[in-house]
C-alpha cells in the first residue's frame, strides 16, 4: 500500500503564514478550492507559491456532475486549464446534481444510481475526462434530505450506489468520512455497512471535518475539531483502501489558527501511523 | 418520466414553498401536472419539513461562503 500523505484544504487567512513555514512538515499536501482560483484575481499567484513547496490536489463545489441538463463546458475546461497550471494530482467535485434549465440550486442535490443517472454520469464524466488532464475523483456529499434510503440495509445499499455512479462517472473517490458518519447518524444506517459495500478500492482521498447537531440533524458544519469517532471511522476506512493518498482536513466557519489547524493535521497523522499507513 | 423532469421536479421543491406545500396536499394533481409518476412525488412528499428547512439552510450558508471565499462542502 502507497504511504498515505496528510494535509489541510487551504482557506485564505492562512496562505501568508504557510509561505512563511520555515519547512513543509508538518504538512504533507495542500488542497486547493479551485473555485477561488478561477473567481479570485491574484489567486493563482498566491497558489502556485504553495504549489512550488506542496503537492496540490484540487477541490471544486460548482460542476454538478449529475446534472441531467448537461455540464457547463467553458466551466470545465477552464478546471482543466486551472489544475494543469497548478500542476494538482487531481481534481476532485461531489457527486450530485447543482442545477436544470431553470433552477440553480448551488448546492448539492442527491442523485440515485438508476439507469438513467449511470448514463447521464458516464457522458458528464467523459467530458471531464476530456477536457481535465488531472485525474477525477467524486465525493460523497452530505445528504440532509435523506434521499434513496432504502430498508432493510441502507448503509449496504447507499454504499453499493455510491460504487455505482462514481464507477459510471469514470471516476476515482474522495471518501469524506464525516459525510458518511453524519448522514449514518441522521439516517440510522451503518456507516461501516457503506464502507463495506462501497467501491472502496476507488478511494484515492479521504476528508474530515467536524461538525454539530442542529435542530435534529447532524450537519457538516466545518466549524470543530475532529470528532473520536470520525477518527474511529477513519481507522475502519483505512484498513479497507489501499489506493489511498492523502487525507485532509476541511475548516469553513469561525478559523482557526494555523497552528489550530496543523495540530489537527497531528491528530490524523497519529491514527494514519497507528494503522501503518505512513 | 425522465431523469431531468425529476431533477427538475427536486429542485423545485427546494426551493419553491409554495410547490413543496402542493406536492405534500395535492400530490396527484401535482404529479398530472409534470408528468410525473405517483411514485416520483410520493419520493418528495415523504423528505421531512424539518430536512427541507436544513438543506434550505445548508444552502444559504453555502452561498454565503462562496460570497466569502470559503466554501468547501
Amino acid at each position: 500500500m502507497f504511504p498515505v500523505a496528510v494535509g489541510l484544504s487551504v482557506r485564505e487567512p492562512w496562505i501568508d503564514e504557510l509561505l512563511r513555514l520555515p519547512s513543509r512538515a508538518p504538512i504533507d499536501v495542500l488542497e486547493v478550492m479551485i473555485d477561488d482560483v478561477l473567481h479570485c484575481t491574484g489567486a493563482m499567484g498566491r497558489y502556485r507559491r504553495l504549489g512550488a513547496r506542496w503537492p496540490l490536489i484540487a477541490h471544486g463545489v460548482e460542476l454538478g456532475i449529475g446534472n441531467a441538463s448537461g455540464l457547463d463546458v467553458r466551466y470545465v475546461e477552464a478546471i482543466g486549464e486551472a489544475t494543469s497550471m497548478l500542476r494538482t494530482r487531481w481534481y476532485a467535485d461531489h457527486l450530485c446534481f447543482l442545477a436544470t434549465d431553470t433552477i440553480t440550486l448551488g448546492h448539492f442535490a442527491p442523485l440515485t444510481d438508476d439507469e438513467e443517472t449511470l448514463g447521464v454520469l458516464a457522458e458528464n464524466g467523459a467530458l471531464v475526462a476530456d477536457r481535465v488532464a488531472a485525474p477525477f475523483l467524486l465525493e460523497n456529499p452530505a445528504d440532509v434530505l435523506g434521499w434513496d434510503v432504502r430498508p432493510p440495509d441502507p448503509g449496504t445499499g447507499l454504499g453499493r450506489s455510491f460504487g455505482n455512479t462514481i464507477t459510471a462517472a469514470g471516476a476515482g473517490a474522495v471518501l469524506d468520512v464525516t459525510n458518511l458518519l453524519y448522514n449514518a447518524r441522521n439516517d440510522g444506517f451503518s456507516a461501516t455497512a457503506f464502507l463495506d459495500a462501497m467501491a472502496a478500492n476507488r478511494v484515492v482521498q479521504i476528508h474530515l471535518a467536524g461538525g454539530r447537531k442542529i435542530d435534529g440533524l447532524w450537519i457538516d458544519s466545518h466549524d470543530r475539531p475532529l470528532e473520536a469517532e470520525s477518527l474511529d471511522l477513519l481507522r475502519h476506512a483505512l484498513r479497507l483502501t489501499p489506493n489511498l493518498r492523502a487525507v485532509t482536513i476541511e475548516w469553513d466557519e469561525d478559523l482557526p489558527t494555523l497552528d489550530e489547524m496543523l495540530a489537527e493535521v497531528g491528530r490524523i497523522r497519529a491514527v494514519l501511523e497507528q494503522e501503518g499507513r505512513r | 418520466m425522465t431523469l431531468a423532469a425529476r431533477q427538475s421536479a427536486l429542485a423545485r421543491f427546494l426551493v419553491d414553498l409554495a410547490f413543496e406545500r402542493r406536492v405534500r396536499s395535492e400530490p396527484e394533481a401535482v404529479a398530472a401536472e409534470l408528468g410525473l409518476t405517483p411514485d416520483d412525488v410520493r419520493n418528495l412528499a415523504a423528505i421531512s419539513t424539518r430536512r427541507v428547512i436544513a438543506f434550505r439552510a445548508s444552502r444559504w450558508v453555502k452561498e454565503r461562503r462562496r460570497r466569502s471565499g470559503n466554501d468547501s462542502t
